[in-house]
């Protein structure tokens, strides 16, 4: 009873001391970056997975991937539900994660897992306009930028982090955006602002000549 | 008008049941084309211009077919309202089926195209009313992130319903044509919004061009009749041509599902004999697809 006693106080001091770090991220026209991957990655130390990996989902709506990017922690199980009323053929090339998903409708039973870190681009075979990017992180500190550029990534114990930041069409590389920051209780804001590069994905609208399934 | 209403239920007859797996696709376009010669008159004083509104709508289901195979069947309508020579405003009702494979996976896999479609046409002037009937076979890739090529083949025959004969000598099925056209076609984005592209195509086959009677061009021709839309003196004429096509266009992007063309074709008729002609066509439109 005595060892229980101790092990919740720690835990509630812990969960006392839990720093935020919200971080904003901005293009170089300085507007706000949707999609853009926050992780946070302790000094010193490989932080504890957590317990069981999050299942995770990238739906199919309208032929789009939705949503756009998606941060997931390695080795998580992420299904690919098909919203639409005609199939999709999902697939990836990407070194972090090959895969084929046939032509299907609804959700495949078995989802697909990520086990290394890194980035994975995905794409249908039937809508080629579709791409999606999923990235897979060593830090269950990440998050993704909502519409108007900002993350909340929550309970950090306090500390040193590497904080990075990642984009699908960042110009340069995700470690050139590496910074420090010390964690305390309470919020700490960071600032980011990255340089974007042109799109060259399929286009979707109308091109003269050729018909949207070609 | 019987005719087109025909059309149109068996159409919707032939179209495949919805599926749950199908999905239904909309095209449409609405847009201005100017043409410098539209009877593609190889003697100065035939020649005429004129400008048409041009729409265009498209209806149907994709169905994928295995893995790399897709089906699409659909109903078009299209038409055409000129501005001038009223007698060639136009009104197509018809079908197209085709058959999508790709060579892999990815935007990049090689893909190939087969279609064939019909199309009931009637005219403000009766005399070019027809069936016109086109195969076809196509291919092409992306290269990188910004190229696409594409190589395509198109075989197109045209049956009239009148053929009123004008000359003792000359048949007057005018408006019967066959052609054979082998085209390529490059497009190249310029950004996230631009894509510019450029073709050439070599058009083997009949040409129909319209002119007032002359000697020399009723020589080289293989059918005639009369053409009241041009004017009164005025007569159709069908050549034996090769005609070099070379088009050039700009695509704004407006959104996903809409865009933006401006589009020029400079046209070369090289018939037999001499009788050669050149037409430029200049076109916007703003195509929309869901």
């Amino acid at each position: 009873m005595r060892r229980w006693a101790v092990a919740l106080s720690l835990l509630l001091a812990g969960v006392a001391e839990a720093g935020d770090i919200t971080a904003v991220v901005r293009d170089q026209k300085n507007g706000p970056l949707a999609d853009a991957v926050v992780t946070a990655v302790p000094r010193g130390g490989t932080p504890a997975p957590p317990a069981r990996p999050a299942r995770e989902t990238i739906d199919q709506i309208d032929k789009e991937f939705v949503p756009f990017v998606k941060a997931v922690f390695v080795s998580s199980p992420v299904f690919f539900p098909n919203k639409d009323n005609i199939r999709h053929r999902v697939y990836s090339f990407s070194v972090a994660k090959t895969f084929e998903l046939p032509l299907y409708t609804g959700t495949p039973a078995k989802p697909v897992v990520f086990d290394k870190p890194g980035i994975v681009t995905i794409g249908c075979n039937i809508h080629d306009w579709m791409i999606g990017y999923i990235y897979i992180a060593t830090t269950p500190y990440v998050g993704t930028t909502a519409r108007a550029g900002r993350v909340k990534l929550d309970d950090l114990p306090p500390g040193t982090y590497t904080i990075r930041v990642w984009h699908p069409h960042m110009e340069g590389a995700e470690q050139a955006t590496a910074r420090s920051v010390n964690v305390e209780a309470g919020s700490t804001d960071v600032f980011f602002q990255l340089p974007l590069k042109e799109e060259f994905r399929p286009r979707r609208a109308p091109v003269p000549g050729q018909r949207g399934y070609r | 008008m019987r005719t087109l209403a025909a059309l149109v239920l068996t159409a919707c007859a032939l179209a495949p049941a919805p599926a749950a797996a199908a999905d239904w696709f909309f095209e449409g376009d609405a847009g201005v084309v100017y043409e410098t010669n539209v009877g593609l008159a190889q003697r100065a004083r035939d020649v005429k211009s004129d400008s048409a509104l041009s729409t265009s709508v498209s209806t149907g289901l994709a169905l994928p077919l295995g893995d790399d195979h897709l089906f699409t069947f659909s109903g078009d309508v299209n038409g055409n309202g000129y501005v001038e020579l009223p007698g060639l405003s136009n009104l197509g009702i018809g079908a197209t089926a085709a058959f999508r494979t790709k060579f892999g996976l990815g935007a990049s896999a090689p893909w190939l195209r087969l279609f064939a479609s019909g199309t009931r046409l009637e005219y403000d002037d009766a005399v070019r009313d027809a069936w016109r009937y086109r195969l076809g076979a196509g291919g092409g890739l992306r290269l990188g992130e910004r190229w696409d090529v594409r190589l395509d083949y198109v075989f197109e025959e045209r049956m009239a319903d009148h053929g009123h004969r004008v000359s003792r000598i000359l048949p007057g099925d005018v408006f019967d044509i066959t052609s054979h056209t082998y085209s390529a076609r490059l497009d190249v984005a310029v950004n996230e919004v631009l894509t510019v592209f450029g073709g050439y195509a070599l058009r083997e086959g009949d040409v129909v061009s319209t002119t007032r009677r002359n000697a020399a061009i009723l020589a080289a021709s293989t059918a005639l009749t009369t053409d009241r839309p041009f004017g009164p003196d005025f007569v159709a004429y069908k050549i034996d041509a090769t005609v070099h096509i070379l088009s050039f266009g700009l695509s704004f992007a407006l959104g996903r599902h809409a865009s933006l063309n401006l589009g020029y074709e400079r046209q070369l008729g090289f018939g037999r004999r001499d009788q050669d002609y050149f037409n430029d066509v200049f076109r916007a439109g703003v195509p929309v697809s869901y």
